[in-house]
């Protein structure tokens, strides 16, 4: 559980100008493209290797996912690597099929939180006024939720799926961009190039699209890097407390959720917690190190 | 059944008899009591109050059996066979539909006054009009006292299954006085006018071995021994239930911080050492049924593919999957209540069968939906484990069936609306008497549910009258052993397993078993 | 909440107590408003639901009995149309009233009276955790920025942000219950034991105040596994902050004249950098305190924590409507508080702040 909820923009924790200069030199290590940082590497390659699991995972899992053919509850052995569930269901297959399921979903519903964030902040940043308001007031209501209790009520609201808990998990996380969004697009409104091409005639939506958008794009995908592992950990969380997945489906957090029934059998759990584990720290990796590259005070804005 | 159960009541009320004079004749198992004593129970709680007039949730039935006695009940594990509590004896009139119970003139509420025939009609008269969830138990008898001793419990039809209802403890008496000081009342517009719940959650005005005195219905409820109790001194000075899940019930009991645990399944309790671990039979069944309403499937409603469904599943398969303990039902009736099918009666898996079966319906390989609702443990075996087993099998046979879990609200609308064409749903025993089985028969409650209507089965429904009328014990097993049977050849239903009930303590306890009303009996364990 | 352009933009005077009162009175304006918003999205929420709570809140056999599922309905007002439900809602929550919770039959505000305290308890020691391991870390890491202490301790602090909740918690759980026997497996004390008189509902804090020393202990030891899985997620954060604060101040003018005295770097950091340091920290604890509330809602299923995070997950499956509009009421008001907390905190420890 991270910090979903972004510091109120003034609170007084942008960095002055002279604070920047005064940097130290070393820090500035930090600075350097995402392709040479140890780190951002790592996460790179964790990433991918998930992806290709995901995109193979009927070529390498050794079983069908849901098939019950072992003897429940082994431990792990050179038959079985990662043991075998309740169920006598391959748990190594069950967790390269996890793959297939949270990561396309993480950056489904990452993407759509990132749309319509962005779209709905750049709106509220631009016209400003009542459009504005009421669109960020429908933000704040959303942030003074904790993320899950909110996410928790509209999965049982809309009954206890997958589906309905990715709805739940955009209805969640999607004020965030737009929060970002408005306060770059309230920066970059001001400045020259706006203003001359407004000067020029250029349409408030034009305007938008073509001059402002490149100068928030940047920011906004940061954000959405830094916030996958969010989203799988939220997605997982309401699966685990059953209001996600539902089984027999190979996700890992109700795998988890099995493992739980059985402490002796360590491994039904530990396998996909795993898993779950390296894929969010990999995008976390990643997110932190495309956060350097951005001047500071965007980066505050984008606060973890 | 002995030879002497001529009436069948009869040898209920001889029994009583034996044990008239023996106060509180039903727990005098243990006597011992050492002073001091605090027993920890771990359940996974499924409780709301501690008002028996509201009370219908398992854990609640533990507690209140241990704060209330009951008119009759049970001993132990033996649910074919009713016992006194405050009532010593009872006579069956009428063709059961006047029954006679006589109190125990010792019978004493823990602020030591009397229990008498008034609390007793007060307390059912207000079950009833508090129309919760326990009022059906008592629904159209009327009850009366006939002096200060007797109760006098009266019903248009036959009610041969009342003294089986009567041990549940929703049916416990309330001290009258104290409850109404409370703001109770028995009136007929109880269900508004009542308020004593609050502070029957809080306090307890029973005559059971045991008082409240804290409860929580998220965390823990605590009892202590009722100095005042009119029978044998109780075994513990404090009863701890605590809610907990069943996977932490396992690490608690290994670990010695708790005397017993409730909710393992067969599965967690394999290979545990240094504990007693006591298995029988739940009474709580799973079945499948099959839609009989055309308009919700042309499918369920073909008479070859219900068989194919019926040899399809490898019941054997299911019982591996429930555990050591488990056992397959071979009617809708469990094993452990009268009117049982013999075991030898059972469906047999025959996959060769089911496949021509299917052949000959002429339906190919269909596609269907098995609804269930998903989350749901019982005795540890979860709804979803079992319907991917059950689906697995069902591929076997030809059956394309995919999984359609839904959350228990949701999936208790469509099951109440008929129109699951597929489901896998359990019955527990609102009371363990066949005739709470009499909801499957075509035409009610759980016909209804399947698209079965009394006129689709006449026959059947007629069979199912018969069989609520019908006193005697060995008249009523004969009649439900046919009506079951019936069932199995001509009902939407495949009767599939009764899952284990278990319970684990640590080796120093006496008389520990598992219960399947109430998971330990408080009053015998020692 | 605020929607102000970066508050170096502006200079402001002290504090005036008129320019607090106003303050005060535009937040709390806000704070209304956005109360009533949320419960009309949760009214609007919990009416979306297919389900049907006499279904979840009835037996089979009640069910199949009109009379009985009627009564039940109209006891919960589940009777009336959806717009007049929800104005005898507002009308009876303007009276304190928030309704009777469906799966206890108990006043919802008893139910969160007792509930609430539970987690705060837990909330504010896991806060106490973080801060303490975070700040330590923080300005370990800042002081060896570039040094493979800090690599690691980046890491770390990721890893504690990636890590999921109810896994590390089952792991905790496992090893310190199972393994170990270093603490007690769940609940808030020992069983049997009473719970102190009620002062705040913290069992620690009124434990103490009332003298009862082993009872205190008893209370705390189940605390520390819960509070520590709990803290953990907010360890990362504080740290990164704390960093991040101690090295904007770390390099200014007066540091380096007073590095150029010769004292040693931790004196400086003691000295002159902690304080202004603190002020993010300020911030961002409180706000980790509003996420906390979040990841209760996993810790508090898995430890038995009878607290407002496994109640609202109790009341979500059960779709207990009454207890749903009352968490979320519950839960904004708390963050709603926290945030001005912040503000006014934050207005004190730097009198540039305006407040607005």
């Amino acid at each position: 559980m991270s910090l979903s909820d972004p510091l109120p923009l003034d609170s007084g924790l942008d960095v002055s100008a002279e604070g920047v200069d005064a940097l130290d030199r070393r820090d500035r290590a930090a600075l350097r493209p995402p392709w040479r940082q140890p780190l951002a590497l790592v996460g790179g390659v964790i990433v991918l290797a998930w992806i290709v699991v995901a995109i193979f995972a009927p070529e390498l899992a050794p079983h069908a996912p849901n098939d019950q053919f072992a003897t429940p509850q082994l431990p792990p052995s050179h038959l079985y690597v990662f043991g075998t569930d309740e169920l006598g269901r391959d748990v190594l297959s069950r967790v390269l099929y996890g793959a297939r399921l949270s990561l396309p979903l993480a950056a489904l519903l990452v993407a759509a939180s990132m749309v319509i964030g962005s779209v709905l902040g750049s709106i509220a940043g631009f016209f400003g006024g009542i459009v504005d308001a009421a669109i960020m007031r429908v933000a704040d209501l959303v942030f003074a939720f904790p993320g899950i209790i909110l996410a928790l009520a509209v999965a049982a609201a809309l009954g206890a799926q997958l589906r309905n808990a990715v709805l739940a998990v955009i209805v969640v996380s999607w004020p965030s961009y737009a929060r970002l969004s408005r306060g770059l697009v309230l920066a970059a409104r001001s400045s020259e190039y706006v203003t001359s091409a407004k000067l020029l005639g250029s349409s408030g939506w034009r305007t938008m699209w073509v001059e402002l958008r490149p100068n928030i794009a940047g920011p906004i995908f940061v954000l959405a890097a830094l916030d996958i592992g969010n989203a799988v950990l939220l997605l997982s969380g309401l699966s685990f407390l059953g209001l996600g997945a539902q089984p027999p489906t190979a996700e890992w957090g109700a795998m988890v959720s099995e493992g739980a029934q059985n402490f002796s059998s360590y491994w039904i759990g530990l396998f996909p917690g795993l898993a779950i584990l390296t894929v969010v720290l990999a995008f976390n990796f990643v997110g932190d190190a495309l956060r350097d590259m951005l001047d500071p005070r965007t980066a505050r804005m984008i606060r973890k | 059944m002995k030879k002497q159960a001529a009436g069948g009541l009869a040898a209920l009320m001889s029994a009583s008899a034996l044990v008239v004079g023996m106060a509180g004749g039903a727990h005098a198992a243990t006597t011992r009591a050492s002073a001091g004593r605090t027993l920890v129970i771990d359940n996974s709680f499924e409780l709301v109050t501690a008002d028996p007039g509201h009370m219908f949730e398992p854990t609640g039935e533990l507690v209140d059996n241990g704060l209330y006695d009951t008119l009759v009940t049970f001993n132990g594990g033996n649910f074919k066979q009713v016992v006194p509590d405050l009532a010593t004896s009872f006579q069956t009139l009428d063709n059961a539909k006047k029954f006679v119970f006589h109190l125990n003139p010792k019978a004493r509420f823990s602020d030591g006054t009397p229990v008498t025939s008034a609390d007793v009609v007060w307390s059912l008269k207000r079950l009833v009009n508090l129309k919760g969830n326990p009022s059906f138990l008592l629904a159209g008898e009327n009850i009366a006292a006939s002096g200060p001793e007797t109760v006098v419990m009266t019903s248009a039809a036959p009610n041969p299954g009342l003294p089986y209802i009567l041990p549940n403890p929703a049916t416990g008496v309330l001290n009258e006085k104290v409850v109404k000081a409370h703001g109770g009342t028995d009136a007929a517009n109880a269900s508004t006018k009542d308020k004593a719940e609050n502070w029957l959650n809080q306090h307890s005005a029973g005559s059971g071995p045991y008082v409240l005195k804290s409860f929580s219905t998220t965390s823990q409820v605590v009892m202590t021994a009722n100095p005042r109790y009119w029978g044998p001194k109780p075994a513990y000075s404090t009863v701890v239930l605590r809610n907990v899940t069943a996977a932490v019930q396992k690490l608690d009991v290994q670990r010695g911080v708790n005397e017993i645990s409730v909710d393992l399944s067969p599965a967690q309790v394999t290979g545990m050492t240094g504990v007693q671990v006591k298995k029988g039979p739940s009474p709580n069944i799973f079945f499948l049924f099959a839609n009989q309403n055309p308009k919700i499937s042309k499918v369920t409603t073909n008479k070859d593919f219900e068989l194919a469904l019926r040899y399809g599943v490898d019941y054997g398969s299911l019982l591996q999957l429930a555990g050591s303990g488990a056992v397959q039902t071979p009617g809708v009736v469990p094993t452990v209540f009268l009117g049982a099918l013999p075991a030898s009666e059972a469906a047999k898996f025959d996959l060769k069968k089911a496949q021509s079966y299917l052949a000959k319906s002429g339906l190919g390989h269909p596609s269907l939906q098995l609804t269930y609702p998903t989350g749901i443990t019982v005795n540890g075996v979860t709804f979803d484990d079992l319907a991917a087993r059950v689906q697995q099998e069902l591929d076997a046979v030809g059956m394309k069936i995919t999984l359609q879990p839904q959350s228990i609200q949701v999936a208790l609308q469509t099951y109440r609306g008929g129109q699951e064409a597929l489901g896998l749903w359990e019955w527990g025993p609102d009371y363990p008497d066949p005739s709470d089985y009499l909801v499957f028969a075509p035409g009610n409650l759980v016909g209804l549910r399947a698209g079965w209507t009394a006129s689709d089965a006449p026959a059947i429904a007629t069979l199912a009258k018969k069989a609520s009328e019908t006193t005697g014990i060995a008249a009523r097993q004969a009649i439900f052993e046919k009506y079951q049977r019936a069932l199995n050849s001509y009902g939407p239903y495949v009767p599939l397993i009764q899952p284990a009930q278990v319970v684990v303590g640590t080796k120093s306890l006496k008389n520990l078993q598992a219960n399947g009303l109430w998971f330990v009996d408080l009053r015998n364990l020692g | 909440m605020a929607d102000a352009p970066p508050s170096s933009a502006r200079r402001a005077r002290r504090v005036t107590p008129a320019g607090l009162g106003r303050f005060l009175a535009r937040r709390l304006g806000i704070g209304l408003v956005l109360v009533v918003g949320i419960t009309l999205v949760a009214f609007i929420l919990t009416h979306l639901v297919p389900g049907d709570p006499a279904a979840a809140n009835l037996g089979q056999r009640a069910l199949g009995d009109p009379a009985i599922v009627k009564a039940f309905n109209h006891e919960y007002g589940l009777d009336k149309p959806v717009v007049e439900q929800y104005f005898i809602y507002l009308w009876k929550l303007l009276h304190g009233n928030l309704g009777v919770s469906e799966q206890s039959h108990r006043a919802v505000i008893t139910d969160l009276a007792q509930y609430v305290p539970a987690t705060i308890e837990l909330a504010l020691f896991a806060i106490v955790v973080s801060i303490v391991i975070g700040v330590g870390l923080g300005v370990v890491a800042a002081v060896r920025r570039g040094k493979p202490v800090d690599t690691g301790l980046r890491i770390g602090s990721l890893l504690g942000v990636s890590m999921p909740t109810f896994w590390v918690a089952l792991f905790v759980f496992y090893l310190f219950f199972f393994r170990l026997g270093w603490f007690p497996s769940g609940g808030r004390l020992n069983p049997g034991v009473s719970a102190p008189g009620h002062i705040t509902g913290m069992y620690t804090v009124d434990a103490l105040l009332h003298g009862q020393w082993s009872l205190f202990v008893d209370a705390l030891d189940h605390l520390v596994m819960p509070g520590f899985v709990l803290g953990i997620f907010t360890v990362g954060t504080v740290l990164r902050f704390t960093r991040a604060s101690v090295l904007e101040v770390i390099n200014l003018d007066y540091v380096r004249a007073a590095r150029a005295k010769g004292l040693s770097e931790w004196t400086v950091v003691r000295r002159h950098v902690m304080r202004p340091a603190l002020l993010p920290i300020a911030t961002v604890a409180g706000l980790a305190f509003g996420s906390l509330l979040s990841g209760t809602v996993l810790v508090e299923n898995i430890y038995s924590w009878p607290g407002i995070g496994e109640y609202a997950y109790l009341s979500a499956v059960n779709l207990d409507l009454p207890a749903i509009m009352g968490v979320s009421i519950v839960v904004a008001i708390i963050y709603i508080v926290i945030n001005l907390l912040v503000d006014l905190l934050y207005s004190i420890l730097d009198p540039r702040i305006e407040l607005r």
